[in-house]
């Protein structure tokens, strides 16, 4: 029996799909043509399963899926821990950011925080003595401090330029983001030979 | 709530109806007689203590996993039990008497006011079985064999047993240099074997390499070579650590020769309280452990006594098969006041047989009820139910 592979839909399945298929874990079919949401794979009786990012640790967690590839930015959000973190895959390269309208910065006292980084915000403005009223949203942030919504934002920053558009700038970085490879416990315990396996294969793969 | 949402139970709680709630019932008992049979006392814990002796010697998780109420009598903060590891600790240092060997069983339900997962019942059912007052492995090596015949009793015939140590991660972390108020999140990130982030904790450093090595140390028997190798370099208390896992191991296999072992030297136990070998049993159906336990010398110090102490606590509601079936009956048609069929009824009984009597001549059977008492010549038969 092989290993249930969740994926997270997207940018990050585009730049590990090479990975797996270099590590020899190759879908049967296209992903990308196709409406299924499961896959099989050439060799080794895998299964792919294609989803949303913040529904791969959840998987994972409770055992739907073996292995999971999601960004570490997924991980910070999530709130459960019953999946091991084994490998770095060290694509989707990307950096958590605090960011505010241009020359206006974080001044002090209270701010109000939209961001759809909900808990991973919470925690690192708690750590830096900063009192925040955290404004839940699940796209598009950069809108907010335009709208008068929120002081400033907690997003994904890749090349800043989604930022600059909108009159906004990056300011501190408050994790270093990487796609990761996430391991249910009791799979790492039962399964062990075709996890290591797994993770051995891919680990090969990175640069 | 609109008042008519009165059938609404909280988040995460539930309960267990036929025939699974047979099931379960008939797993602890079944539990608590073969801990009966190796001599363990039955201790039964009260749910509800104040606050401080339910947290002795436990870490934050299990502070947040507690549920807090206040005592009216007393205005105290009282604490409904997340796990009754402790209490089995309170009652051996301060309610017995005597240096020897205690062993404790219990079994109930404990509280989490937070679910370990989201597909986790908020009131699990424990069962545990603690060894007081013995340092040797051999008292490791009883809990775990008790463990292993535990979950046969349930059916459970190839469990893969994980054994670890925590001594090996106390000291290596006792050679780091790094902040306290740094460990936990250090202490996490072993726990989920998270490479990357160890690296960013510890940053450049002596221990470094091998912190992030620690948690891809784990296999079969054939990995103690390779940590062996690994730690060569480490604080003398790791290897030693190294040394007492191995000797565990062959006093299990040899015990338990149909148990699949693995080793895990990161393994890092639940609530904090454990300070030597630590083991946890997985099944290959099922997602997460069906039970944890290890050493957790002196805990009992706040109670009174510090004494050495093992054992384990086994998540009853993992135990229940995939599918519960309910026990065939047999059926008594309705008959007034016949002596020698409450006779024929009460031998059956008493032969462990479920026997379900009609109430009315207008009552059918249930439709687990696959057999029929019935008269014949000589006294009342079970017949097939047609």
């Amino acid at each position: 029996m092989g290993l249930t592979i969740a994926l997270n839909r997207g940018r990050i399945l585009n730049e590990c799909l090479p990975l797996l298929v270099a590590a020899g874990i190759r879908p049967a079919e296209d992903l990308e043509g196709s409406r299924k949401l499961i896959f099989d794979t050439v060799e080794g009786e895998h299964r792919l399963v294609v989803m949303r990012g913040s529904d791969v640790p959840t998987y994972v967690e409770h055992g739907g899926a073996d292995v999971g590839i999601v960004g570490k930015d997924t991980l910070m959000e999530y709130a459960g821990s019953g999946f091991y973190e084994r490998l770095d895959l060290g694509i989707g390269r990307c950096r958590l950011m605090t960011a505010a309208p241009v020359g206006l910065g974080l001044g002090s006292g209270p701010l109000r925080v939209a961001t759809k980084f909900v808990r991973t915000s919470r925690s690192y403005f708690e750590s830096r003595g900063r009192q925040v009223r955290i404004i839940p949203l699940s796209g598009a942030m950069e809108i907010a401090p335009l709208m008068n919504l929120a002081d400033c934002i907690v997003d994904i920053v890749d090349s800043g330029n989604t930022l600059k558009a909108n009159g906004l700038e990056a300011l501190d970085t408050i994790a270093h983001i990487s796609s990761r490879v996430i391991v249910n416990r009791a799979a790492m315990k039962t399964r062990f030979d075709e996890v290591q396996h797994f993770i051995e294969r891919l680990r090969a793969q990175i640069k | 709530m609109t008042d008519q949402n009165y059938w609404l139970l909280p988040e995460g709680v539930d309960e267990l109806l036929p025939p699974a709630a047979w099931q379960l019932e008939g797993i602890r008992r079944r539990v608590l007689d073969v801990f009966r049979t190796w001599g363990f006392e039955y201790v039964e814990p009260p749910i509800i203590e104040y606050l401080e002796s339910l947290q002795v010697g436990s870490g934050s998780d299990l502070d947040l996993q507690t549920f807090k109420v206040i005592d009216q009598r007393t205005g105290r903060l009282l604490g409904v039990r997340a796990d009754m590891t402790s209490q089995a600790a309170r009652i051996d240092a301060h309610s017995l008497d005597g240096n020897g060997v205690h062993r404790l069983c219990y079994a109930g339900t404990v509280v989490h006011a937070n679910p370990a997962s989201a597909l986790e019942s908020r009131l699990p059912l424990k069962a545990g079985a603690e060894i007081f007052g013995a340092t040797s492995l051999a008292a490791d090596a009883e809990v775990i064999a008790l463990l292993v015949e535990t979950l046969r009793s349930a059916k459970i015939t190839k469990p893969v047993l994980v054994l670890g140590h925590m001594g090996i991660y106390r000291n290596l972390l006792s050679s780091l240099d790094i902040a306290p108020s740094r460990e936990p999140a250090l202490f996490a990130a072993v726990q989920n074997k998270a490479e990357t982030d160890i690296a960013e904790i510890l940053g450049a450093q002596q221990g470094t390499a091998l912190l992030v090595r620690l948690p891809t140390l784990m296999g079969r028997r054939d990995i103690f070579p390779e940590a062996r190798a690994a730690l060569a370099q480490a604080p003398e208390g790791a290897l030693q650590a190294v040394d007492a896992l191995e000797q565990l191991a062959d006093a299990v296999q040899s015990r338990c020769p149909e148990v699949e072992l693995r080793f895990d030297f990161s393994e890092l136990a639940g609530y904090g309280y454990h300070n030597g070998p630590v083991f946890s049993a997985y099944e290959a159906q099922q997602g997460s452990a069906m039970a944890r336990g290890g050493r957790y010398d002196g805990i009992g110090g706040a109670f009174g006594r510090a004494r050495p102490a093992t054992g384990f606590d086994v998540n009853l509601n993992h135990l229940l098969g995939a599918a519960p079936s309910t026990e065939p009956a047999v059926w008594v048609p309705h008959r007034s006041g016949l002596p020698e069929l409450l006779d024929a009824v009460q031998a059956l009984r008493s032969s462990g047989e479920v026997v379900i009597c009609a109430l009315s001549a207008e009552d059918s059977p249930p439709a687990r009820c696959d057999r029929i008492l019935e008269k014949a010549k000589d006294g009342w038969t079970v017949k097939p139910l047609s």
